[in-house]
C-alpha cells in the first residue's frame, strides 16, 4: 500500500500529523502536497504535529524548515506541535539552528496560538474595514 | 592508554589548538605529574577536576563543555579494558533511499539491545542515518555496518564505507566552515557533535570510511 | 531518337577544369541524399509542414519543367510518346524514382489528359521516414511536383500529379495520377494549393508570421507595467510574464515614479501573473522593494504560487526580508491595516 500524510484543513488551520516513518520520498512528497494545499485553500496558518516521530535527521528537518518557508512566501505562518524529548535533544546537539521553527507543546496548543493571532488579526481587520466605511459614508 | 596527545586531541575538538594544549598543562602540573607520564596516571578524577577547571577558563558554549567532558572520561574509561567485539550485529549496503531507514531502524534496535537510554538510542540512529545519506547523496553506494563495543563502558561502533568520490577538505567541514547547498555538510557536523569519537579516512578519488564510537 | 535510346551516362557532360556538369546547356548539380534529408528536416522544422510542401512540390516542379525543356529542345523524338516518356525515364536517371508508366491517355483537341504510374525506391519517401517517420499523408512532394512540371510542359496545360499510395505512409510502393485541374475533385485540393503558393505567398505568410510575433512583442512591452492607486496611499503594481533586467528597470523606475508622485505610503507587489521566478527574478523584485523601502514606502509581495514559492526556497533565495501574502486581498487587508495603526501612532 502506497502511504501518504494527509492534511487536514481545520477551519482557518492546515494541519498535517506525521505518523509514519519519514522516508526521503515521503518528505518530498509532503513538501509538493502542502504547498499545493495552502495555495489552494484560504488558509493562515499551518501546523506540523510530530508527537509519533521519535526521529529526524539533518535532512528531514531541514526539509521541515523548507515547508515552512514555502508556506511563509504564500503569508502562511507554521508552527511545530508536539516534538519529542529526544528528537529535540538530539537536533540540539547535533548543531544550534538545526529547526529555527516556532514550536508549540502540542497540536492543542499550537492550534490555540494560531487561532488567537487569527482572531486578532481579524478584529483588527474589522476595525479598520468599519472605520473606513464610515468614511466612505460620510464622503 | 590515554597519553597526554590523546587528551590534547580531545579538548583540540572543542577549544583551538592552543588553548587545548594550555588548559592540560595546567591541568597536568596542578596534580603534581609529568605530561610524558600522563599514560600511566591511575587517578584521573583529580586530572578531570583539573580538566574541568581549565575548561572553564577558556570560551566555549556550555554544550561543547559538557560534550568535551563526556569525552574525556570517555578516554579514561576505556583504559584498557575496551574491546570491541569482532561479530558484525548487521551491515547494510547502501544502494537506494530505502536503505537508510533500514539501517537507522536496525542501528536503533541494536542500541536499545545494548542499553542505550531512549535518547541515545533517537542519537544512534541519526548519526547512522546522516552516514547513510551521506553515502547514498555523495557515493551513491555503500555500506553501514554496526559492531558492539564491551567493557566497562559498552557502546556501538558504527562503520560507514563508500568508494565515492572522497571528501577534499575534512577539516573544513568538521570546523563548519564548508556550507553545501544541500546542508548535507551538517550531516558530518551533527555526526560528530552526537558521537563520543569519530574519524575519518578519505581523500579525494579514493572513497570514504567514517569510524564512530558512542558509548551508554 | 526513342525513348529506349536515353541513356543519361552519354548526355551529361563533366567539365571539372570549370567546375561543372551539365545537361545540354543546363547545368546540373549532384547532391548527397542525407544533405538532402537535412534540409528537409530544416524547412519542416523551420517553417513548418505546409510551407514545406509547397517549397519542395514547386522545386520539383521547377525540376520536371526545366527538363522537358532541355530534352524537346536537344533532341529529335520519334514520336509523341517518346517525347513525353522520356520525363519518367529522366527521372529514373537521375536517381530520384524509379518510375514505370501503367496508362497514358490524352487529346489535345479536348484538352483531356489522363495519366498513371507506379514509383519505386522515392527517395523521397526514404528521407521522410527516416526523419519523421511514418506519415498519414502521401509525401512525395517533389516528385508529383516533377511530374506536375514535366506533364504541363509536354502538354502545354496546367496539369496536376497527385501520389495515391505512398511508401511515405507504409504503402509498399508510390502510385501517382495526373489530370487537369478541372478533371479533379477535392482528393487534389493539397497538391492544387502547394503548386499555387507562389513566391508571393510564400514570403508573405512569412512575413505574416514575423509581423505576428513583432506585434506581440509591442503588445507586451506595451502592457509593461501600471501602477495603479487603489487606494490612498496604497499603490498596486501587478507583473505579467517574464522579469529580465530591462524589464526590471522598467519595474523600477514606473514604481519609483508613481511612489514619488503618488506619496503613497504602502506597495503592493503582485506576481500571479508571473510563471518562473528564479534567483535572478527574486533578485530583482528585492530591489524594487528595497528602493521602494528607501522611498518611505512599505512593500508587500503577493500571489506567490505554490511552484514557485517551492523553487525560491530550494533555490535559496532569501526572501526573509519581505512581507509575503497570499493574494491582492490580504495584500490590500495588511495595508489598510497597517496605516490605520500608523495613523493612530501618530
Amino acid at each position: 500500500m502506497r502511504r501518504t500524510i494527509p492534511i487536514i484543513k481545520l477551519r482557518q488551520n492546515l494541519i498535517v500529523s506525521i505518523q509514519i516513518e519519514m522516508t526521503d520520498r515521503l518528505v518530498a512528497e509532503l513538501k509538493e502536497n502542502i504547498a499545493f494545499e495552502v495555495r489552494a485553500r484560504e488558509v493562515s496558518g499551518l501546523v506540523i504535529e510530530v508527537s509519533a516521530v521519535d526521529f529526524l535527521d539533518s535532512y528531514i528537518a531541514r526539509s521541515l524548515q523548507q515547508i515552512a518557508k514555502i508556506a511563509a512566501c504564500m503569508g502562511v505562518e507554521t508552527i511545530l506541535a508536539g516534538l519529542d524529548s529526544a528528537v529535540a535533544i538530539t537536533l540540539v546537539e547535533m548543531g544550534a539552528d538545526m529547526l529555527g521553527l516556532e514550536t508549540a507543546l502540542d497540536l492543542e496548543d499550537a492550534i490555540d496560538i494560531l487561532e488567537e493571532r487569527q482572531a486578532e488579526s481579524r478584529s483588527e481587520e474589522e476595525r479598520v474595514l468599519a472605520e473606513i466605511y464610515a468614511e466612505l459614508e460620510e464622503s | 592508554m590515554a597519553t597526554f596527545a590523546d587528551i590534547c586531541a580531545v579538548l583540540g575538538r572543542h577549544y583551538s589548538a592552543s588553548s587545548a594544549r594550555t588548559i592540560a598543562r595546567m591541568a597536568v602540573r596542578r596534580i603534581g605529574a609529568r605530561e610524558h607520564a600522563v599514560a600511566t596516571l591511575r587517578d584521573h578524577d583529580a586530572l578531570l577536576h583539573e580538566l574541568r577547571r581549565g575548561m572553564d577558563l577558556f570560551a566555549a558554549s556550555a554544550t561543547a563543555r559538557r560534550l568535551c567532558v563526556r569525552q574525556l572520561e570517555a578516554l579514561f574509561s576505556r583504559e584498557g579494558d575496551e574491546t570491541i567485539v569482532e561479530v558484525q550485529e548487521f551491515e547494510v549496503a547502501i544502494v537506494d533511499e530505502s536503505h537508510i531507514v533500514e539501517a537507522r531502524t536496525k542501528a536503533r534496535t541494536m542500541a536499545a539491545e545494548i542499553g542505550f537510554g531512549r535518547t541515545q538510542q533517537v542519537k544512534v540512529a541519526t548519526v547512522v542515518s546522516e552516514l547513510a545519506r551521506n553515502i547514498y547523496h555523495y557515493a551513491g553506494t555503500g555500506v553501514v555496518a554496526a559492531r558492539r563495543i564491551s567493557g566497562s563502558r559498552p557502546g556501538i561502533m558504527i562503520e560507514a564505507r563508500d568508494e565515492g568520490p572522497g571528501i577534499a577538505d575534512v577539516e573544513a567541514i568538521l570546523a563548519g566552515a564548508y556550507r553545501s547547498r544541500t546542508g548535507l555538510g551538517l550531516g558530518l557536523i551533527g555526526c560528530k557533535n552526537l558521537s563520543d569519537e569519530l574519524t575519518i579516512d578519505t581523500a579525494p578519488g579514493d572513497g570514504t570510511r567514517v569510524k564512530v564510537k558512542m558509548y551508554r | 531518337m526513342k525513348v529506349s535510346d536515353l541513356d543519361l551516362r552519354t548526355m551529361l557532360s563533366f567539365d571539372p577544369e570549370h567546375g561543372k556538369v551539365c545537361l545540354g546547356e543546363d547545368r546540373m548539380l549532384l547532391f548527397r541524399q542525407d544533405a538532402l534529408s537535412v534540409l528537409r528536416r530544416l524547412l519542416n522544422d523551420q517553417l513548418g509542414e505546409r510551407l514545406m510542401r509547397a517549397i519542395l512540390s514547386q522545386f520539383g516542379y521547377r525540376c520536371g519543367n526545366g527538363d522537358y525543356g532541355t530534352l524537346s529542345k536537344s533532341y529529335d523524338w520519334e514520336t509523341e510518346l517518346d517525347r513525353m516518356s522520356a520525363g519518367p525515364a529522366l527521372h529514373t536517371w537521375e536517381g530520384i524514382v524509379h518510375v514505370e508508366p501503367t496508362f497514358l491517355e490524352y487529346d489535345r483537341d479536348s484538352g483531356h489528359f489522363h495519366m498513371r504510374g507506379i514509383w519505386r525506391n522515392s527517395y523521397e519517401a526514404e528521407i521522410h521516414r527516416e526523419i519523421f517517420g511514418l506519415s498519414d499523408e502521401p509525401v512525395c512532394h517533389s516528385l508529383t511536383g516533377y511530374a506536375s512540371g514535366w506533364c504541363s510542359a509536354f502538354f502545354g496545360k496546367p496539369l496536376i500529379a497527385i501520389e495515391t499510395k505512398c511508401m511515405g505512409k507504409g504503402d509498399e510502393r508510390c502510385e501517382f495520377e495526373v489530370r487537369t485541374p478541372n478533371a479533379w475533385g477535392p482528393e487534389a485540393d493539397a497538391w492544387k494549393e502547394a503548386l499555387e503558393q507562389n513566391d508571393y505567398s510564400l514570403s508573405r505568410e512569412l512575413e505574416a508570421k514575423i509581423a505576428v510575433i513583432q506585434e506581440q512583442e509591442m503588445a507586451i512591452s506595451e502592457l509593461n507595467t501600471p501602477v495603479m492607486e487603489i487606494w490612498d496611499d496604497i499603490l498596486v503594481l501587478p507583473i505579467v510574464g517574464v522579469v529580465d533586467t530591462r524589464r526590471s528597470m522598467e519595474i523600477m523606475n514606473n514604481l519609483l515614479e508613481s511612489i514619488e508622485q503618488t506619496q503613497s505610503r504602502c506597495v503592493i507587489i503582485d506576481v500571479t501573473g508571473v510563471e518562473v521566478v528564479d534567483t535572478k527574478t527574486a533578485d530583482y523584485l528585492l530591489k524594487v522593494m528595497r528602493a521602494a523601502n528607501l522611498l518611505g514606502s512599505r512593500c508587500v509581495l503577493t500571489g506567490l504560487s505554490s511552484a514557485i514559492a517551492q523553487t525560491l526556497v530550494e533555490i535559496g533565495a532569501d526572501l526573509s526580508e519581505v512581507r509575503t501574502l497570499r493574494n491582492i486581498k490580504e495584500g490590500l487587508k495588511d495595508c489598510l491595516k497597517y496605516l490605520r495603526l500608523e495613523s493612530r501612532e501618530e
